[in-house]
């Protein structure tokens, strides 16, 4: 992803909405990679977004000035990297649930009214 | 070999020898007249020589939980994680049957060859080789094949003592096969086979499943056995309590967990984390 905003103007890109869900997992508890990888929930069915992928966006965002880090010790394991969200962070996830507010809007629109019509091309199409 | 009592000592794992190198050039930057003496082992072995009083001022290691086993509290405070990697099959275009090995058959490539030589790293000195027999350990479980991890470990042809030197044998023709980490297969530019995340040790979403593989050690006493359960991979560093740089140690360490040692990291084919 290229620095700065990018084409939907949040900030934060939405496509595999990875850098939303972290933010909103470090909004509702400051945390380090390692527990956000145990809490990460992919959108998409089926896709298993791969530790690497999560540390990399993280780092990207601390570049971005989305989340801060230190160290945090721990009593059973090492210290580890703790991220907690800035103000710019909060920012960008509200600008991105405003734009997801919109698409989810867009798709409802879209499925009204291809389920409205009477004749969907003369295919049946069973779930 | 005799120290300089002004240099910064740094024992590291063998598989962060090019990291590490590239930190210090860094360092250099700030420290220009700097003597550093470097040193490297698998990560018990290095654990096991600043426990028998060999005095460093960075220790960088494969396995936090080395730290915790041999070192904290008595001879460092706490480590710190800073980058994650994953168990590959590293070979290269000689090895026997490259061309058949895929990552769905390598077991049984490694088996049914009796020409084939596959190693690993000495489990008792170095976590790549500890890691190597619980991931046999798991392959059993996730492919289900009873005797896998037995037949695997009578079929090695032989323990090196650290990942890097296993990764120097394959380059130099001794072994065709090597289980190893999976930066180190990069940085040694080295074809390698990718294993599922639910074996190679990468994924903290898989803690439960990877605890389940279990190696059991000589202890840190005559007599005593030590457990070490399977985990995800995790690299840590620290500075000794008897260190006697503890200021450059530290801006040392700066460097290799912030933005340009995460660079160098990634180049390197590790995950800063």
């Amino acid at each position: 992803m290229a620095t700065g905003k990018n084409e939907n103007d949040t900030g934060i890109p939405l496509d595999r909405m990875i850098q939303p869900m972290l933010l909103m997992l470090i909004l509702k508890k400051p945390t380090h990679g390692y527990e956000l990888i145990q809490s990460f929930n992919a959108v998409h069915e089926g896709e298993i977004v791969e530790p690497g992928t999560i540390y990399r966006n993280l780092r990207r965002m601390e570049r971005e000035g989305f989340v801060l880090s230190g160290w945090e010790a721990s009593e059973s394991g090492p210290a580890r990297r703790k991220y907690d969200i800035t103000e710019d962070g909060i920012k960008a996830l509200q600008e991105a649930v405003l734009k997801l507010e919109k698409q989810k809007q867009q798709i409802e629109d879209f499925l009204t009214e291809y389920n409205d019509l009477p004749n969907k091309g003369g295919h049946s199409i069973e779930n | 070999m005799k120290t300089d009592p002004n240099s910064l000592k740094i024992l590291h794992a063998g598989a962060l020898r090019k990291p590490i190198k590239e930190c210090i050039h860094i360092l250099w930057g700030k420290y220009p007249n700097l003597k550093v003496e470097l040193d490297y082992a698998g990560s018990r072995a290095c654990a096991n020589a600043v426990a028998e009083g060999k005095i460093v001022d960075v220790i960088a290691l494969a396995d936090y939980q080395v730290f915790s086993d041999i070192l904290i509290p008595r001879f460092v405070d706490t480590c710190f994680a800073f980058a994650t990697d994953q168990m590959v099959l590293a070979f290269d275009e000689f090895s026997i049957d490259s061309d058949k090995i895929n990552s769905l058959n390598w077991m049984d490539v490694l088996l049914s060859n009796p020409a084939i030589k596959y190693a690993l790293s000495d489990y008792r000195l170095d976590p790549c080789g500890y890691r190597t027999l619980m991931l046999w350990q798991l392959a059993e479980k996730y492919y289900t094949k009873p005797g896998l991890y037995h037949n695997l470990v009578n079929g090695t042809s032989s323990l090196y003592s650290k990942s890097f030197d296993l990764a120097v044998a394959l380059m130099e023709g001794k072994i065709d096969y090597g289980f190893e980490y999976r930066s180190v297969a990069k940085q040694m530019n080295l074809q390698f086979i990718h294993f599922p995340a639910e074996i190679n040790l990468s994924d903290p979403r898989l803690t439960d499943c990877y605890a389940r593989a279990k190696v059991v050690i000589e202890g840190n006493s005559p007599g005593m056995k030590t457990e070490i359960l399977g985990a995800p991979i995790e690299f840590a560093v620290s500075i000794p309590k008897n260190s006697n740089q503890k200021k450059i140690a530290q801006d040392f360490i700066e460097i290799l967990t912030g933005p340009r040692g995460e660079g160098i990291l990634e180049a390197n084919g590790l995950i800063p984390c």
